[in-house]
């Protein structure tokens, strides 16, 4: 379960995230849409805990962010927006390296590991630096580093740019299991055909405001005879 | 043969092709190429004229010039070995170009021998200059013959053939038999670390020798012959026939000298053929390899501390990262060369029996001296390495990974201490303790020494990081950037001097004014280093976790 309530985050004078609240309840997906500069990094660093929050709470699976921090972090699966990080190690030990920092015992990141590698097409590349790999490579990594450690709740920031199809395919999939299990799974898009097959329901925000906040079927309702993406232009007032 | 030129015409087309056309860099280039020339190319040119010169108008006296020239020869030999590596391992196994013609049906000694001559282009300005300036000094030492400018132009255009061969002989031998170089950033860091331990060990020779300067003098040239140009003679055995050649205007040797050379470069084209693509091998390991692999790397996946991942991580970054490596690990481990050349310059004897001399009869002030510096040094040395000051900074653009994980802030931050610590301390002390037991410093003192030393690292460690993270440079293009433009490494190199030199100049006053009191140095010392800590560790605590967790530029 991931809640936010009445977060606000202001840099210098922008309001980036302003007054949002939602909840994501086991065993969701919840798509966060809206168009560029809208504020979905900042709401889900505020998630991560990466940003403190000008005033209002996150609360992951009953931890407070503020109050105990590392409880919270220990449960959510992050992938930041870049892929591009410690490229100076090799795949493999990357993955050892997050499951270590997430205590994952030897079996279970053997077998997590080979999962993902086999899923993914990561198997060659393992004992490669990842700085030889592709864009769609090091997202790949990404994925399988912030999953490795099955954390209950993720939080995944574009986690499908640079994905080739069949990757794509396997991490919808993952999204889709893993929410079948009872876990539950924000990410952010701004690919609408994505959130509209894979969701049970999204935010759209615009400005750092919520637009709308419910089930597909609910947006439908709200906007009779438009498709969802002359629905998204129509709210966001790019149209 | 034909296809040894057109490889050879289209590598070094290659080459000009790789060249940057934007107008910026170009203006960039030609003033650091300017730069090159003044600072560099002419004053070792002016050098190499002077030194021949001297050398030979010296010792045709004794109608031995040809050791002037080879002296000189030699010296520019060695020049070529060391910075042809890089070149030859870079040209035979790391450019662009190779993979797209290796599918061909090319032999290898075809390949080997094009690439040969395009590292020889590329590489030789400087050591054709050299070896011209040079001859220059010889010229107006000596009233030589015709033959001796036939062969002065042959040197000048194939000296550094032997050398660079033994480059490429030994990259393939290296690339077929170990698995230790794997790109040209493997091949920077391995060439830097010869380089310095050749200097090193260079340094030391010198040591040696100057410490009985008559014995050093006749290493280099006695009345008839020279040790050191023997010595040589049997590493660059060209050099003995062409410096024979020039100086006496020798047909014979000549001959010899074309000889040896061609010799040379038909036994790397022979290693060639029996290695150089299976070198490759290694390289480039195939999908079944790594397949094969996949459950080596599945035993070695065994689970560890976060405390163990993170410093292990940490370590990484800084000996993977070719700048870090450089900046940041390296100099630990070869500031002798550096103390050497100081003690080369001044003028008191620093020979081992005449430190253990000064030892036995005033042990006091060794002690003294021993653990004022080493406070003095460690503070240095740390801040120097820039390992802490640069310990947040560092993380760039990933800084966030550190608020995400959840790792305590704390943690985080100690492991970053400790790696400083550990490599500092290490690199201090693996020279410092051997040589207080050569010296026989008493047991005691060098105790003092490094529990002081253990202090004064950990509070510029602390200290450092601190600094850094108060505003961490966090934005930056490459790592080297990082170092140079990151004021919190040299805002704490400026804090670990000034309170260095505050000790160093209080304590001198002790000495030279005051009686030296070694009780009272060394408890002022611990206390004073015990306040600082106290301090740091107290700013720490009060204020770091919360500029990691305040810090939102990213
Ligand atoms: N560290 C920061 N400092 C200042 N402004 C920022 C910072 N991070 C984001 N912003 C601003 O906040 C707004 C929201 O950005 P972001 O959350 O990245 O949007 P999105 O991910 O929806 O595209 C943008 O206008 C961006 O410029
Ligand atoms: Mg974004």
């Amino acid at each position: 379960m991931l809640e936010i309530s009445g977060v606000t985050k202001t840099f210098n004078d922008l309001k980036a995230v302003d007054d949002l609240s939602f909840k994501v309840n086991d065993g969701e997906i919840v798509g966060f849409v809206g168009p560029n500069g809208a504020g979905k990094t900042t709401t889900m660093k505020i998630l991560t805990g990466i940003l403190k929050p000008d005033c209002g709470t996150v609360n992951v699976n009953g931890f407070d962010m503020a109050k105990s921090p590392l409880e919270a972090k220990e449960i959510i699966g992050y992938i930041a927006d870049s892929p591009d990080m410690f490229l100076r190690l090799k795949g493999i030990e990357f993955l050892n390296f997050i499951a270590d920092i997430y205590k994952v015992p030897t079996d279970v990141r053997r077998e997590r590991i080979e999962t993902f590698a086999t899923r993914f097409g990561l198997i060659d590349a393992l004992d490669l630096p990842m700085q030889s790999y592709s864009h769609g490579m090091r997202q790949k990594a990404m994925v399988a580093a912030a999953l490795v450690h099955n954390p209950p709740v993720w939080i995944l920031d574009e986690p499908l740019i640079g994905l080739d199809p069949k990757s794509a395919y396997e991490l919808k999939n993952m999204m889709r299991e893993h929410a079948a299990k009872g876990n539950c799974v924000l990410f952010s898009t701004h690919v609408l055909e994505v959130a509209e097959k894979l969701c049970d329901k999204i935010i759209i925000i615009n400005h750092g405001k919520d637009i709308f906040y419910g089930t597909m079927d609910e947006l439908s309702a709200k906007y009779p005879g438009l498709d969802f993406e002359q629905i998204f232009l129509e709210m966001t007032g790019e149209k | 043969m034909s296809t040894y030129t057109a490889l050879t015409k289209a590598f070094i087309k290659s080459l000009s092709m790789s060249k940057s056309n934007d107008k910026r860099t170009r203006i960039t280039m030609k003033v650091i190429v300017a730069v090159v020339v003044l600072f560099i190319f002419v004053p070792v040119a002016i050098f190499c004229s002077l030194m021949t010169y001297s050398l030979v108008d010296n010792l045709s006296y004794f109608h031995i010039q040809d050791l002037g020239v080879a002296m000189v020869f030699h010296m520019i030999s060695l020049f070529s070995l060391f910075f042809g590596f890089n070149v030859i391992f870079s040209e035979f196994y790391f450019s662009s170009d190779i993979e797209f013609v290796r599918p061909w049906p090319v032999k290898a000694w075809e390949l080997v021998a094009s690439k040969f001559t395009v590292s020889f282009y590329v590489d030789n300005a400087m050591q054709v200059f050299m070896v011209i300036a040079s001859l220059v000094g010889f010229f107006f030492a000596a009233k030589p013959g015709v033959m001796s400018y036939v062969a002065s132009v042959f040197a000048t255009i194939t000296l550094p053939i032997l050398p660079l061969c033994y480059c490429g002989i030994l990259s393939m031998i290296v690339m077929r038999f170990t698995k230790a170089i794997k790109n040209k950033e493997g091949v920077q860091r391995v060439s830097a670390v010869v380089l310095a331990f050749l200097i090193l060990i260079f340094v030391i020779l010198f040591r040696v020798l100057a410490s009985n300067a008559e014995d050093a003098v006749h290493f280099f040239v006695t009345e008839t012959n020279s040790p050191f140009v023997e010595y040589m003679n049997k590493i660059f055995p060209t050099v003995h026939f062409i410096s024979r050649a020039i100086a006496f205007g020798s047909v014979t040797d000549l001959l010899i000298y074309l000889l040896i050379n061609v010799f040379a470069i038909a036994l790397m084209l022979l290693v060639a053929e029996l290695l150089y693509f299976k070198g490759f091998e290694n390289l480039v390991s195939n999908g079944k390899a790594k397949a094969r692999s996949f459950s080596a790397l599945m035993e070695k996946s065994i689970q560890t501390t976060p405390f163990k991942a993170y410093f292990k991580k940490e370590l990484m970054i800084l000996v993977r990262t070719p700048s870090f490596f450089t900046n940041c690990v390296i100099p630990n481990f070869i500031w002798p060369v550096f103390v050497l050349i100081i003690l080369k310059m001044q003028t008191y004897d620093a020979s081992l029996t005449a430190l253990r001399m000064y030892n036995t009869n005033r042990p006091k002030i060794v002690g003294f001296f021993l653990i004022v510096g080493s406070v003095v040094f460690s503070l240095i040395m740390t801040s120097l390495n820039s390992i802490a000051s640069n310990a947040i900074s560092r993380e760039g653009k990933h800084f966030q990974f550190m608020k995400y994980i959840p790792v305590p802030y704390d943690m985080q931050w100690d492991i970053k201490v400790l790696v400083s610590f550990l490599l500092t301390f290490i690199g201090i002390w693996m020279y410092l303790l051997p040589a207080c037991i050569l010296i026989h410093i008493n047991v005691i003192y060098v105790l003092v020494a490094i529990a002081l030393s253990i202090l004064s690292i950990t509070f510029g460690s602390y200290m450092g990081v601190y600094i850094d993270s108060i505003q961490p440079k966090l934005v930056w293009d490459d790592e080297l950037s990082v170092l140079r433009e990151n004021t919190n490494v040299a805002l704490s190199m400026g804090i670990a001097l000034g309170i260095s030199i505050a000790i160093g100049a209080v304590c001198y006053a002790f000495y030279a004014f005051v009686k030296v009191r070694l009780l009272l140095v060394s408890l002022s010392l611990f206390v004073l280093l015990a306040l600082l800590n106290l301090f740091v560790l107290w700013r720490t605590a009060k204020r770091g976790k919360k500029n990691i967790a305040e810090q939102e530029e990213m």
